[in-house]
């Protein structure tokens, strides 16, 4: 333990036994704000929690009270569950408008089938409710956006990080010195809306994460993505903001735009909505460089073997899909399907033989659970099986 | 790391991912008077202290999707704690306050007299109080709790029906509840429990 740590531990133990001066205190509390105050912050509450005494009893305190105010936040999804049970079968238009409802088609069948009784099932999984996004400083320190009360959540030097709601952050202020951030949206976590400090927003699906400074120095914007990110970037002439998408480089000129670039996925797409953007890849000794700029509407493929296409073809709803709460499946075989569910619920996707090379198209709510989600596929011919957070496939 | 007070711990936070407000309602009455100690202790307020307490389930619930594939309960819990503690100590603007909080506190409250809850002691007065339990609340309350069965699980190994279950269990909950002398709990509560839970199942 470093002296700065044992110092905190010392001041820590004096301030819970009521016997630390107001100076001690003051100090605490500054202390309490590095790193490694955090830390020891931590453990002494473990200890606290082992410990066997408690509190002055001359304190009372009314527990059914508090109890009924935590009760609160139970009853909301008891209320939706209690309407739902009460909706009959209706038609396939009013049932799209409710939550967790599907519409789905094959191409075999020809007659659109939709979801209207909650099926009881055993081992599901349930979509995620929460934004479990967590966000690095430059000392690397963590910060789990969801375990967190709204307010200033840290800060960067003079740059401020306020939380202003359920997966809403936003970066205030303005510093000489270029601190890199990191936001990590995990598996199994709802879309995450970060507002950087020149005002632009970027959303975050799922295991998605977007590296950058907590304040735009030099005359350059520059960040890193990885997964999928939509941008709503603000205009300056001055300061191009640059997206780096592993060796990809979209350069953008005040703008709305979306990029997909997952891992396991060859291909990175970027598909403009405003404005205008220029796709590039950086020559390397393998590859000459190559740029496009699109138009909105457009969408730039780079493939995994370096080449850069435009797809004049793309159909915005779709690729914005993600962000409106839909997954969006457009002549997508099993595999593509299971890859999406896989990150949103947070699952392993294990293929018994060879997985079936069946088109489907359609759209569903992220809100559905993956049992509910999978029942349709299954009335499309899908089995399938849920084991906790495995589920297995067959033919 | 803190023990989970009670073997069932993880089996309660596996009923409370899908949504079950009666064992949330045992995480609650098994963790708030500890978290509450520890945050008076570092807030030196209790108006803090109780929101902080009150947040800390708030926050369990609300991403209780969660919940499932948390191994240690106890360490689960005492984490959220330390992020709104550490929150509420971190913020500035409170520095002054805690400072006249902690002044006031140690005027108030002299070190002698503080109530002791020993771990085990809560143990071992679960056990009690389900040792006296009627036999099919019992049977009922001990494939739920230790087994980890759900109500339709239970009517069959039983050959009761699914409401005498809920039943059963809710009489259980709060016998023991009473057992642990806690606050005297409202019958129209558990009522409401009983009309909304058999929406949960």
């Amino acid at each position: 333990m470093s002296e700065t740590e044992e110092h905190t531990r010392i001041l820590l133990r004096r301030f819970a036994d009521n016997s630390a001066t107001e100076a001690e205190i003051s100090e605490l509390l500054e202390l309490l704000r590095l790193p490694e105050g955090d830390a020891m912050l931590h453990s002494f509450i473990i200890e606290l929690g082992n410990q066997t005494n408690l509190y002055p009893s001359q304190i009372k305190v009314d527990w059914e009270n508090m109890w009924n105010g935590v009760k609160k936040v139970t009853q909301p999804a008891i209320v939706r569950k209690m309407v739902w049970r009460k909706i009959a079968a209706a038609a396939i238009i009013i049932l799209m408008l409710g939550a967790g409802l599907i519409w789905f088609t094959n191409n075999k069948k020809q007659d659109n089938i939709a979801l209207n009784e909650k099926p009881k099932i055993k081992n599901d999984v349930a979509a995620p409710n929460t934004v479990n996004a967590v966000l690095t400083l430059g000392n690397g320190q963590r910060i789990i956006l969801d375990s967190t009360g709204n307010g200033t959540l840290a800060t960067q030097g003079p740059v401020q990080i306020i939380k202003s709601g359920d997966g809403q952050i936003a970066y205030k202020g303005n510093s000489d010195e270029t601190v890199y951030n990191t936001l990590l949206n995990p598996r199994g976590s709802k879309v995450v809306n970060i507002t950087l400090n020149d005002g632009s927003k970027v959303w975050l699906n799922t295991e998605s994460s977007l590296r950058f400074p907590a304040s735009f120095t030099g005359d350059e914007r520059k960040v890193t993505v990885t997964g999928e990110a939509y941008f709503e970037v603000t205009h300056n002439e001055k300061k191009p903001f640059i997206v780096d998408v592993s060796g990809t480089e979209v350069k953008v000129l005040g703008t709305h735009f979306n990029i997909h670039a997952y891992n396991d996925e060859s291909n990175i797409k970027t598909t403009l909505l405003e404005g205008s953007v220029e796709v590039s890849v950086p020559s390397s000794s393998l590859l000459e460089g190559v740029g496009v700029r699109l138009k909105p509407g457009q969408q730039a493929i780079k493939t995994g073997d370096g080449k850069l296409t435009i797809n004049n073809n793309v159909v915005i709803e779709d690729v914005m899909a993600w962000k409106n709460g839909l997954f969006n499946f457009n002549n997508a075989d099993i595999q593509d399907i299971m890859r999406q569910a896989s990150r949103w619920y947070d699952v392993e996707v294990i293929y018994e033989g060879t997985p079936s090379a069946e088109r489907y198209k359609g759209k569903v709510a992220r809100n559905t659970s993956l049992a509910e989600m999978m029942k349709i596929l299954e009335l499309n011919g899908v089995k399938y099986r849920i084991e906790g957070k495995k589920i297995i496939l067959s033919q | 790391m803190p023990t989970a007070i009670s073997y069932s711990d993880k089996i309660l936070f596996q009923k409370i991912a899908s949504g079950d407000v009666e064992a949330f309602r045992e995480i609650f009455d098994l963790y708030k008077k500890r978290l509450f100690a520890i945050a008076i202790k570092l807030s030196k307020s209790q108006l803090v202290s109780e929101e902080i307490t009150q947040e800390v389930f708030i926050s369990l619930w609300v991403s209780r999707a969660l919940l499932i594939k948390v191994e240690d309960p106890g360490a689960y819990i005492f984490r959220i704690l330390y992020n709104k503690l550490n929150s509420y100590l971190r913020k500035e603007s409170n520095h002054s306050r805690l400072i006249k909080d902690a002044v006031q506190f140690k005027n108030f409250y002299n070190n002698n007299t503080e109530e002791a809850v020993d771990v085990n002691e809560t143990m071992r007065r679960i056990n009690e109080a389900v040792e006296k339990l009627p036999p099919q609340q019992k049977a009922v309350y001990r494939l739920s709790r230790q087994k980890g069965m759900k109500n339709d699980e239970i009517a069959a190994e039983l050959k009761i029906s699914p409401n005498t279950v809920k039943t059963h269990l809710s009489k259980a909950l709060e016998a023991i509840r009473t057992h642990l002398d806690d606050v005297a709990f409202v019958t129209s509560l558990l009522a409401c429990f009983n009309e909304y839970s058999h929406l949960l199942k």
